[in-house]
């Protein structure tokens, strides 16, 4: 298919030589969800060399209304999002590689999946894993394009970190949960999910055509139809642990153990990553002579030193006693261990 | 006058995308915040999250601001509409 690509071809600013640098690159996609979904039928269309996506959830009937690459079959037949998204687009174009990985992407596997690429797109619906991407994309010097949005609400932004900011010098730590919404709380507007996918595209199109992205952040609200551009040249942290001190912390699983301030309740709540059912017995014969320990099947309530841990079967803490988010860490890490 | 804008579930909060506040001289964006989260006590858990813009420009709680500059609030977003 000789004309497969003319139009895109004619566009100056890409060519012939443009094509072929965007024929021969490698696109890891991480989440394929809406943003996810409509990036990488883009992406399929404009002729990329290899296509990998990474997703862990299956089609339901609420993706419809935005996520393109899904159909009611789909749904009925509770297939995973890769899988349906590889077929998809296979269909699309016989000419990229897809490859759909049904996984969950974490700290222990992400290097693996994303390494051996020229770019990675954000398809997440989390800071969580933003932020190993984010270690990934500045260990191995990759760039990444982080998009999200909400309501009618966007933002992109495209991250080089080598000489510019990474998501570590905007963001210290991902933000706590409660402080961003979600689409499962405030919804999702279809069209938003378009627009800040175009967003992230072109700016993938550029880093792989060797031309420099913009280096402005992108916010954009459809429905109030105001966008806006922030010049993030200066950003840089000289003091970011991830790109300038080299610390991969998310990357090393040193973050797993989610840590959330419950507001107004004087509590902290710790998720660990790995949930496995905690031993009752045996940490009730550890701590009884160091506190009051009571338990059921369903959890365990100690009362130690001042403060009160909820331990629930499911791994989940609530400690009561302190908002501090070191405090409770060392609390949690002496009595329940890691 | 300094003017500030809000986005997102900031806008939502504040009931406003956008309000002017007296500005007498320079002061910093976190002053400025404090002042805010006086009539908004729900701004606070924002505090540590946000993304701060002054006059379009990416900047920091510790930034300057005199009368005249503008302002923006931006909550973190984390959707992928998954
Ligand atoms: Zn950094």
């Amino acid at each position: 298919m000789a004309d497969r690509y003319s139009r895109q071809v004619l566009f100056s600013d890409i060519g012939e030589v443009g094509q072929e640098k965007i024929r021969s690159s490698r696109v890891a996609l991480v989440g394929c969800g809406a943003l996810g979904s409509v990036s990488a039928e883009m992406l399929t269309r404009a002729g990329v060399g290899k296509l990998r996506l990474m997703d862990r959830d299956f089609v339901e009937e609420s993706n419809l209304q935005r996520q393109s690459l899904f159909t009611e079959e789909h749904v009925s037949k509770g297939v995973p999002k890769a899988a349906a998204a590889e077929s998809t687009l296979r269909a699309i174009n016989s000419e990229v590689e897809i490859e759909g990985v049904i996984t969950d992407v974490r700290w222990d596997n992400i290097e693996g999946l994303c390494r051996d690429h020229d770019i990675i797109v954000d398809g997440t619906d989390n800071f969580e894993t933003r932020f190993l991407i984010n270690d990934v994309a500045v260990k191995h010097s990759l760039p990444w394009v982080y998009g999200a949005c909400v309501g009618s609400y966007g933002i992109s932004f495209a991250f080089e970190s080598g000489t510019f900011a990474c998501l570590q010098c905007l963001f210290e730590r991902p933000p706590e949960v409660g402080t961003s919404q979600t689409c499962d709380t405030v919804g999702i507007l279809g069209p938003v999910v378009h627009v800040i996918a175009a967003y992230q595209v072109t700016q993938v199109l550029k880093i792989l055509t060797d031309q420099s992205p913009s280096r402005k952040i992108l916010q954009v609200d459809v429905w109030n139809g105001t966008w806006q551009t922030l010049g993030a040249e200066r950003a840089k942290s000289q003091q970011c642990r991830c790109c300038q001190q080299h610390e991969f912390r998310f990357l090393e699983g040193e973050e797993t153990t989610r840590m959330t301030r419950l507001c107004g309740r004087g509590a902290v709540q710790v998720s660990p990553q790995q949930k496995g059912p905690p031993d009752f017995h045996d940490l009730s014969q550890r701590l009884d002579k160091s506190g009051q320990v009571d338990f059921n099947q369903h959890m365990m309530r100690i009362q130690i030193e001042g403060y009160e841990i909820a331990l629930f079967a499911d791994g989940r803490s609530i400690i009561r006693g302190t908002e501090d988010i070191s405090e409770a860490r060392a609390v949690y890490a002496k009595y329940i261990g890691n | 006058m300094l003017k500030l804008r809000f986005f997102a579930s900031l806008k939502d909060l504040t009931g406003e995308s956008e309000m002017e506040v007296e500005l007498k001289g320079e002061t910093s964006v976190r002053e400025v915040f404090q002042q805010l989260k006086t009539r908004f006590p729900r701004l606070e858990k924002y505090e540590p999250v946000l993304l701060v813009a002054v006059n379009q420009e990416y900047s920091d709680m510790d930034s300057l601001v005199a009368p005249g500059d503008e302002v923006s609030f931006f909550p973190p977003v984390s959707g992928g509409a998954r």
